[in-house]
């Protein structure tokens, strides 16, 4: 490993041509239309029934706030599922009848992101947790593999060395990601803020700022994977078709595979999968926790990515 | 780069392009349907006696079908044509009938959030915003990222 060759100048220079020209390439556009897509039309999902005429539907005139806080107590069951909580059936019997319910750390932490915190902007967030891993498949594929195919690398190792090449890239998808996902949360918040009267802004702001830095935190150890998968494959699709099915297998087996056997699904370990969500906990050792496994990840995958791209023949 | 050389940004545009056209050429058959539908006599038939008193309720008159298929005439066109002058790389095809599609699909989104009947996805929503993302990013990109590409 050649760390001795990063340069920042390279670094500044790689990754910013880089998040501008990605959007030239076709990827970054593609990327934004997904996310701007996936991110509206779940804020839609979510926002209709608040807006539209459903609050007639149900025989008495409500406000915002009340429909709110009905479709809060509707969500509460799915939001806990999600956070890794137990149905009622799957809860043992005894503490069904002993109303043991609110100590469970999952009932907790949905009521503080629906109580607490603004709960349409934290469904939006959680959902988009889910969506992220495979939307990032589709905008870092090709960090590498395009231009090792095409050859184009070569005439950049004459400038520049691998490492820098490697790093300066790997940030320029960070950076393109960092304001795809700013943009979708700004224009949430905003619209949550001037739309509907039950916010406050400050809420908002803190809020929607908290769900950014997540939505970062989350993409950027899929980010170095991808990165990896594309610095060991001449071709893009390839790329793209390795990156996406690892990533959407990994949950669906740990998902089957608890079916079977419990520690099975201890696979989604091997992907941020097993702990992305604490992003979100109230309690702030699980997000630091949560935060430095991100990290982990991020440099175990730079770690694994580079040590391939500089040993290859490009 | 070598002159001439389409980037494949553009080449994405053409094809989302394509995308949207023939999402809006389905939208155009519903229209259309509709519009044959409420022009039909319903002889005594209950079922549609009451199509045509939910199309009543609707707040959408015939003057207003007949001018959202229009506009969605206009806007599968304009995205027929500028993706393939995105693909040829022609000054008129691509760039000009580029911005004019963006231009109309912004105009026609604010003026549904603005007049729409809201039984028929009017006022301002999130719908809205999506909406509006496409076009708005088509004429960003047209008049900056991709301005020197359209050398035919």
């Amino acid at each position: 490993m050649s760390f001795r060759e990063l340069q920042l100048r390279h670094l500044r220079l790689i990754s910013l041509y880089g998040a501008r020209y990605v959007i030239r390439g076709g990827a970054g556009l593609v990327y934004i239309m997904l996310v701007l897509s996936c991110g509206l039309i779940t804020a839609h999902i979510i926002l209709l029934p608040v807006e539209q005429e459903a609050k007639e539907k149900t025989g008495v005139e409500l406000t915002d706030k009340e429909m709110l806080d009905h479709l809060v107590e509707v969500a509460r069951p799915a939001v806990q599922w999600m956070l890794g909580g137990k149905t009622k059936n799957e809860r043992p019997v005894m503490e069904r009848s002993a109303g043991n319910e609110k100590e469970d750390p999952e009932i907790r932490w949905a009521a503080y992101l629906l109580d607490e915190k603004p709960a349409l902007l934290s469904a939006v967030i959680l959902i988009m947790f889910y969506f992220t891993p495979f939307l990032v498949a589709l905008g870092s594929f090709n960090q590498y593999s395009g231009d090792i195919q095409s050859k184009g690398l070569r005439y950049q190792l004459l400038r520049t060395s691998r490492t820098n090449i490697y790093f300066g890239r790997f940030l320029a998808a960070v950076f393109y990601t960092v304001f795809v996902n700013a943009i979708l949360i700004i224009i949430i918040v905003l619209y949550l803020g001037l739309k509907l009267d039950i916010y406050a802004w400050s809420a908002l702001a803190r809020w929607g700022l908290w769900g950014i830095l997540a939505l970062i935190a989350v993409s950027i150890p899929y980010i170095a994977f991808c990165g990896w998968i594309s610095s060991m494959i001449d071709s893009p699709f390839g790329s793209m078709t390795i990156s996406s099915i690892v990533i959407s297998a990994i949950p669906l087996f740990a998902l089957f595979g608890r079916a079977t056997w419990k520690p099975a699904s201890s696979i989604c370990y091997a992907l941020p999968w097993g702990i992305q969500n604490y992003i979100l906990h109230p309690d702030w050792t699980w997000v630091l926790g949560s935060l430095a496994a991100c990290g982990g990840y991020t440099i175990l995958f730079l770690l694994l990515g580079h040590h391939h791209f500089t040993k290859r023949d490009l | 780069m070598s002159e001439g050389k389409r980037p494949g940004g553009l080449t994405a545009l053409a094809v989302i392009n394509f995308i949207f056209a023939a999402m809006g050429l389905l939208g155009i058959l519903g229209l259309a349907t509709f519009l044959a539908f409420s022009q039909m006599e319903d002889g005594g038939n209950p079922d549609m006696q009451k199509m045509k008193e939910e199309f009543a309720k609707s707040g959408l008159t015939v003057t207003i079908v007949v001018l959202l298929l229009a506009i969605s005439v206009l806007t599968t066109l304009l995205e027929i044509l500028s993706g393939i002058g995105y693909l040829l790389q022609k000054k008129f095809l691509g760039r000009l009938l580029g911005n004019m599609y963006a231009v109309v699909a912004i105009g026609t989104s604010l003026a549904m959030a603005i007049w729409g009947p809201q039984t028929q996805g009017g006022g301002f929503t999130v719908g809205t915003i999506f909406g509006l993302v496409y076009p708005v990013l088509t004429l960003l990109l047209l008049n900056t990222t991709f301005k020197e590409d359209f050398i035919n």
